[in-house]
């Protein structure tokens, strides 16, 4: 049986990536394997847990839930992409960090970019709307309290331009 | 241990979800919806819109399968008002309804409720149409469209049709909600239970009020609550209980398991509460 | 505070066992049984081999020459099915291909005939007389233990164990009671779920054998590697690779020597990764009924509890032994004052899902009853719930019976503090209600050894080694912290090295919330030794001078002579450098006075109060605020006693709420799916969540510390369900609370009288 195959071209954190793949690949494994995106975490396999979660064009996607060939023509940011060029913190991992927002990280990279782009949206948001939003990604270490810290505090810092 | 005259014998293996089942894919893309109606005649060929539910689907294994890619489709993804309705495209995301302006206007309540459902990922990538399909038993849409009684348009051969929302054909193009009609929805209750409720006025008067439920059991069609034509909103207020109990009293019984799942009589019992707040706001609005 | 895995954690660049791979490494995959009570008649591979891509396929029968059963305690359960399933999701095949997908599609290909056998699919069925057993009858066996303790191998049919522990004279206490309550509660079941599934790479090298996994017990794998395989236990290497979560599904061996038989097959690496609908059907928490018989005088001092904790073990023993014990013995009397207790406890066998270590470790099944029934016991007498706790709460210092470590937390503190902070002296607004629980569990585990060390480089940096394993509990930071204070250097020179039971000392295991209290204590003594030995380097080294040599910041000072650490190393052995190394060791001694053979190395209450709002008309419940407090002794990272306390609370308030494993009428599991199985989000996060570290100083700990990790779970099960039976007036007596019960359920009887 042939494996049909197609080429796609996206953005990938900000560079140019060519490669062929199988159709019935999965982005997250297409992200993992071939790129090694390796904070692109497989966790429920159903679109559930979150920890596959990356932007498709800025916007929340589940990596488990798409062919890797819908990536064609699009871009693609993936936790490995937010740190600064010279590997700065992005704001909002360093909220993380000062509220203490991970334990085992798995649901760590799926949780800031959430964060990410809910900020990037809606730079001042009510409680109502973090929780709803972060209620894309689940904690099983902590539970998610000491994430909303963490986003209330990058919200802040970001509205002041730190 | 007693002796058994009887001994079953069985075949088989537990079937295991995995995305490495996924089996070889054939991907047409089609330009045209003529064109995507032509490559669904091939046998066994799906349609994937947003992809949530296929590929959920696709991990449980199974042969080859020809994959009609939507996406890409030209104006599918609209949402307008046609006539009486207005037309969800079958490529518009869930979070594209839930922002859509006009939407908002023609039927109040709707994508104010429709912001809580899933969660952002999956909004952004699924469609009613696909979960419509699938039809989940936890699934809003289905209690949703049954109060709404949407409609599908529906491309069947070379003919386009309109369907009740609970028997598509063919390939799905749109969903067409009722315009003027208010919506209300409760989800509190899930998994046990959602309940919808939606009502079309005419000058102050309703000219039909529907209730639909979703728990443990498939969801039908939804009738007209009897009883309701010709109230005005006070009085339909009034009689909101009287009405939601008698429709609480025609849910079926549950055809699958729910953890810890409460009784028929509590079901009953709350979707009528649920029901008659549902109704209650709709007079008020 | 050094962070260095939390950075990588952050960036996404931290690696987990899914990203350990090895050249040439093959994949496995499982098939399972469909049928919970089953003979297996044949299977039929040939569609499987037919695949080029499958290396090696292994049943039963290829366990012939291994020890093959794994269990704690108990050893019942297969590597792979022999000769029979008793649960559906058993595994009965694994295939080894070149990828994982290949593995997985030749595993969907395997065929099986079975015989079916009638299920056990409750503790009821199995516990009836006309039950069919799940395994052939072995005569029962007694053990005696310490004073008051004894248990027995299966004593009755699907009665995997029994335990019993006394003391005093029930009969005597019975007797003279003013009063005497009897109630039954139901305790539901969860899935741990962590985020990362169990995944082993294992690696077979003729007479040796490594595995990286991420199992939570490197020393007792390594230990039954050894049994299964009859190699020598230094023939095998485990490396514990961090974690992502755990909650104890990846405690005791699991499939690890399963896929070391897989690679000897195969003759090369192999990975076994399983998935999450695959861990739904590995391991579960316990389901548990739980009566209580209880006297109390007629003024309120409780005097005796007779208690049964009769828990669903599932098909096979896991560590279902240790988690009756524990929670029969340390939890099932709760945390208060007895004249008399006799308590006991069973696993049941059913054909369901292996139960087994589960956060809590039985505390959780026996705080819900216990705490639900002091509670309806203080309505019942019109006492106010948290006036007849402390009433009867064990004080500092008050041993709970003979031979047994004296409480040290101050109870009273911890259950005021939360009761202030909910606002118990006021009453609840309309509609809502309010309910305190004490959580009771020992921590530091039974006679336990944890062994450390510290090694000291040249330029005055540090290594850790200690057996705790890394499941982002924060024990880099811990480590750090301890060795840092001793010998006086930057938290951000100490590293806690990677675990490689070739190289670490050897620890019984993360368990028992042992890691800042047991395995601090040992960090601390090899630091100290380490510091020791620096020392009597200096002294030797340094003879310009007289007198005592001081360390200080990590400078050393002897009269007016002062050395930084290189400057000492470079002296002492040139400049072609060496270390110091000291080693540590904190042990729970055996104690033959003590009813389970050692004292408990702590104590680890927790207490929670919870407000709650209940729609009469529909009987939803909603968690409006939700206060939680711990004793950490001494907190060494507040922020991280603070993560570990929200995360066993949302865990209680899951168990209340939101997770539940249904399982149908024969036994399957019903709900196993990642969908199917409910799991709370944010939105179920009550919107006020506080959480209170107590520091009552008096644990074995440096500075009076104790270990954290399960205490929050024990007790907001039963505060949310005691807020809602405040709320609603009924009597509530399982989990998952349900609207159903709360709307219609048995009302509660109150006396009137004075609180």
């Amino acid at each position: 049986m042939l494996e049909p195959t197609e080429r796609i071209t996206f953005d990938l954190d900000g560079r140019p990536v060519t490669t062929t793949v199988p159709t019935r690949r999965l982005l997250i494994d297409l992200l993992r394997d071939e790129f090694g995106c390796s904070g692109v975490r497989a966790g429920c396999d159903a679109g559930l847990c979150g920890a596959c979660t990356v932007l498709v064009d800025g916007v929340p996607g589940t990596a488990c839930l798409m062919l890797a060939v819908e990536a064609d023509g699009r871009r693609i940011t993936t936790i490995h992409g937010l740190a600064g060029p010279d590997g700065a913190l992005h704001p909002i991992q360093h909220a993380f960090l000062e509220e203490r927002a991970l334990q085992c990280g798995s649901c760590t990279p799926g949780m800031v970019l959430l964060a990410a782009a809910l900020l990037a949206e809606c730079p001042d948001p009510d409680e109502a709307t973090i929780r709803s939003w972060m209620s894309a990604a689940l904690c099983r270490c902590g539970g998610g309290e000491a994430i909303l810290r963490a986003v209330r505090r990058a919200a802040e810092r970001m509205r002041a331009g730190q | 241990m007693d002796g058994t005259l009887h001994t079953t014998e069985a075949s088989g293996t537990l079937t295991m979800r995995s995305r490495a089942l996924i089996p070889p894919l054939r991907l047409l893309r089609p330009r045209t919806t003529e064109e995507a109606v032509a490559m669904l005649r091939e046998p066994g060929a799906i349609a994937m819109a947003g992809g949530v539910e296929v590929i959920a689907a696709l991990k449980s294994g199974g042969p080859q399968r020809t994959v009609v890619v939507l996406r890409g489709l030209p104006g599918v993804d609209r949402i307008e008002v046609v006539e009486d309705a207005v037309r969800l495209g079958a490529l518009a995301t869930h979070e594209a309804v839930v922002r859509d302006a006009l939407l908002r206007e023609a039927v109040p309540g709707f994508a104010e409720t429709w912001g809580s459902v899933a969660n952002v990922r999956i909004r952004n990538q699924g469609t009613l149409a696909g979960c419509l399909i699938a039809a989940a038993p936890h699934y809003d849409a289905p209690p949703a469209l049954a109060a709404l009684d949407a409609r599908l348009i529906c491309r069947v051969g070379d003919e386009t049709v309109c369907l009740p929302w609970h028997a598509p054909r063919g390939l799905v193009l749109a969903l067409d909600l009722p315009r003027g009609t208010r919506f209300a929805h409760d989800r509190s209750l899930r998994p046990w239970l959602l309940v919808s409720a939606a009502a079309r006025l005419d000058a102050g008067r309703v000219r039909w009020l529907r209730l639909a439920a979703a728990g443990p059991f498939r969801v039908g069609a939804a009738e007209d609550v009897a009883g309701a034509e010709g109230l005005d909103g006070p009085a339909l207020a009034r009689h909101a209980k009287h009405l939601a109990r008698a429709w609480a009293n025609t849910l079926p019984e549950p055809d699958h398991l729910v953890p810890a799942s409460p009784g028929p009589v509590w079901r009953r019992h709350a979707a009528a509460v649920l029901a008659a707040r549902l109704v209650a706001r709709l007079a008020d609005a | 505070m050094s962070a260095a895995n939390d950075l990588e954690r952050l960036r996404g660049s931290f690696a987990y066992a899914i990203d350990f791979a090895l050249p040439g490494m093959l994949h496995a995959a499982l098939v399972r049984s469909p049928h919970p009570h089953a003979e297996i008649v044949a299977i039929d591979l040939s569609q499987a081999l037919s695949d080029s891509s499958v290396v090696a396929v292994a049943t039963g029968a290829d366990l012939a020459g291994l020890d093959p059963l794994q269990g704690v305690v108990v050893r019942d359960q297969p590597l792979l099915a022999l000769g029979k399933v008793r649960y559906a999701g058993e595994p009965v095949v694994a295939v080894v291909a070149r990828d994982a997908a290949s593995a997985a599609r030749a595993a969907a290909r395997v065929a099986v005939r079975w015989r079916l056998l009638p299920p056990v699919p409750t503790m009821a069925a199995a516990l009836a007389a006309d039950a069919p057993a799940l395994f052939d009858r072995e005569a029962p066996e007694h053990f005696p233990k310490g004073p008051g303790a004894e248990a027995w191998r299966e004593p009755a049919r699907n009665i995997l164990w029994r335990f019993r522990f006394r003391s005093g004279n029930p009969d005597h206490a019975f007797a003279r009671a003013g009063h005497v309550f009897t109630d039954t509660y139901r305790f539901s079941r969860m899935s741990h779920l962590p985020i990362e599934p169990l995944c082993a790479v294992a690696r077979w090298g003729g007479a040796a054998a490594e595995v990286w996994c991420n199992n939570q017990d490197p020393f007792l794998l390594r230990a039954d590697l050894a049994r299964i395989f009859a190699l020598p236990e230094a023939a095998i290497r485990v490396h514990a690779l961090p974690a992502g979560g755990g909650f104890g599904a990846k405690s005791y061996p699991k499939h690890e020597a399963l896929c070391l038989l897989l690679s000897r097959l195969a003759r090369a690496p192999v990975r076994l990764a399983l998935s999450w609908d695959e861990m739904m059907l590995t391991l579960s928490q316990h389901a548990a009924e739980v009566t209580l018989t209880t006297a109390v005088s007629a003024d309120g001092v409780l005097l005796a509890r007779r208690g049964l904790l009769r828990l669903d073990g599932g098909a096979y023993a896991d560590a279902s032994v240790v988690v009756c014990e524990k929670g029969t013995y340390r939890s099932l009397p709760g945390p208060y004052r007895w004249h008399a207790v006799e308590s006991l406890g069973e696993v049941v066998r059913t054909t369901t899902v292996p139960a087994g270590s589960f956060r809590g470790f039985g505390g959780p099944q026996a705080c819900f009853a216990g705490e639900r029934q002091i509670d309806a016991i203080a309505r019942r007498l019109g006492f106010d719930p948290v006036a007849f706790r402390k009433r009867n709460l064990l004080r500092p210092g008050e041993a709970p019976w003979a031979g047994e470590t004296p409480m040290d937390s101050d109870l009273e503190d911890g259950l005021d503090a939360v009761a202030e902070r909910i606002g118990w002296k006021a009453p609840p607004p309309a509609g809502k209600g309010r309910g305190v629980a004490v959580g009771m569990k020992d921590g530091g585990g039974f006679s336990r050894r944890s062994l450390a060390v510290v090694k000291l480089a040249r330029d005055g940096s540090a290594l850790v080694l200690s057996g705790i394993a890394d499941l982002g509990q924060g024990h880099e930071r811990v480590a750090a912290t301890i060795v840092a204070e001793v010998l006086g250097i930057d938290q951000s020179c100490v590293r806690l090295a990677p675990i490689d039971t070739d190289r670490t000392p050897h620890d019984q295991g993360t368990h028992a919330s042992v890691g800042a209290a047991m395995v601090g204590l040992a960090i601390r003594r090899a630091a100290e030794t380490v510091r020791e030995r620096l020392l009597a380097l200096a002294a030797d080294v340094v003879d310009e001078a007289s007198g005592p040599v001081m360390l200080e910041a990590g400078t050393i000072r002897r009269g007016n002579v002062t050395l930084s650490i290189p400057a000492l190393f470079d002296r002492a052995f040139s400049p072609q450098g060496s270390e110091l190394i000291g080693e540590g060791e904190a042990r729970n001694p055996f104690d033959a006075s003590a009813p389970l053979g050692s004292r408990c190395g702590f104590w680890m209450p927790s207490f929670a109060a919870a407000e709650v709002s209940v729609d009469p008309e529909t009987g939803r419940l909603a968690v409006e605020r939700l206060v939680v407090a711990t004793d950490a002794g001494h907190a060494l990272d507040h922020a991280g006693c603070r993560a570990q306390t929200e995360g066993g609370a949302v865990q209680g308030l899951a168990q209340a709420l939101v997770e539940a494993l249904a399982f149908d009428e024969d036994g399957r599991l019903a709900n196993g799916t990642p969908l199917g199985y409910r799991m709370p989000s944010m939105l179920d996060l009550p919107p006020v969540f506080e959480t209170i570290t107590l520091e009552h100083g008096m644990g074995p700990g440096p500075h009076g510390a104790k270990g954290l990790g399960e205490h929050a779970v024990l007790a907001v099960a039963a505060a949310i369900a005691n807020a809602a039976a405040d709320a609603c007036g009924v009597e509530i007596d399982a989990l998952p609370l349900s609207p159903e019960a709360i709307l219609f359920g048995r009302a509660r009887v109150d006396e009137g009288g004075t609180g």
